[in-house]
């Protein structure tokens, strides 16, 4: 990166700001489901509304969009290694 | 004179090599990070498939007016680092400084609102062990391990969010630095950004675990 030239790819502030609005909705939406009749679906809506901010701070604060190489691979290992850990423990404890 | 030090040690080819591996050692970090919390995680899942009543009862006892504006705050945190990182790259020092410093003003609140809620709870009794109001609860049981995983997983978060305060104000430090002492090395901040944004992470999936469950 050189000290005066912007690069044509350098992201801007404005995604940021987007980004940043989006995750506010979608916590208004997680405190709105708390307050809705949603039975057993509340945690399964919690969840998800949870993973979508979590993919939105992944992708553009974290900037994985932009991962290359090797990089792509270590970040998606940890989310491997996860499903791993849940789905083995998951299948001893739910079937016991 | 650029604000972040770009200049290449020996043992990198090109720059290029030199910032992916930053990358890749900083995500490596971070991929031990989320297996940690991950089996925190994984003990919050399996004991509140063995004590709903127990984990729903207890949850009712959280502030969910706190935990939604302490999210709200982390989430404007996490944006103030990101600004920081492009207005270090567009060499706008003093952007980056403020909105650093801002962030770290934003963690230090969260911890302050954190103290409250656990002061509180303190108050009325509510943390496991010989003195925990059983009375209160028709599920003690449940309700007990619900607030033993509640400390320890805030807990082991705020840790890691006084680490990130630290961080963020070194880097702000290091980025006011004049010419005499060193420049902040360009991999520092993203690593610190992205330190940062994990801790914002984690917290989005607690708030939910912990507050909207009941």
């Amino acid at each position: 990166m050189s000290t005066t030239t912007h690069s044509p790819d350098r992201p801007s502030a404005r995604p940021l700001l987007v980004v940043t609005g989006l995750l506010l909705l979608l916590l208004a939406a997680a405190v709105g489901v708390h307050f809705l009749p949603t039975g057993w679906w509340r945690p399964v809506l919690a969840l998800t509304i949870a993973g979508a901010k979590a993919v939105l701070i992944l992708l553009f604060f974290m900037r994985a969009r932009h991962a290359r190489g090797t990089l792509p691979l270590v970040i998606g290992g940890a989310y491997l290694w996860l499903a791993i850990l849940f789905t083995l423990t998951f299948a001893d404890y739910l079937s016991r | 004179m650029s604000v972040l030090d770009h200049s290449l040690p020996e043992h990198f080819g090109d720059r290029e090599q030199l910032e992916r591996t930053n990358l890749l050692g900083m995500w490596l970090f971070l991929t031990s990070e989320i297996l940690l919390f991950g089996g925190a995680f994984l003990a919050y899942a399996v004991l509140r498939v063995g004590h709903p009543e127990g984990f729903a009862e207890a949850s009712h006892e959280l502030d969910i007016p706190l935990g939604t504006i302490n999210t709200a705050i982390l989430l404007l945190s996490s944006w103030a680092v990101a600004r920081a990182e492009l207005a270090a790259e567009s060499d706008d020092r003093a952007l980056a400084r403020r909105l650093l410093a801002g962030a770290a003003l934003v963690g230090v609140c969260f911890l302050g609102i954190k103290a409250w809620e656990y002061g509180v709870k303190f108050h009325h009794g509510h943390v496991p062990g010989a003195d925990f109001p059983a009375a209160e609860f028709s599920h003690p049981g449940g309700a007990q391990l619900y607030f033993f995983l509640y400390y320890a997983m805030t807990g082991l978060h705020a840790l890691h969010l006084v680490i990130g305060i630290g961080l963020l104000l070194y880097t702000r430090w290091a980025l006011g630095a004049d010419r005499k002492r060193r420049r902040l090395s360009a991999g520092f901040l993203s690593g610190t950004a992205l330190y940062w944004h994990l801790v914002d992470l984690i917290w989005i999936f607690l708030y939910p675990l912990f507050y909207l469950i009941a």
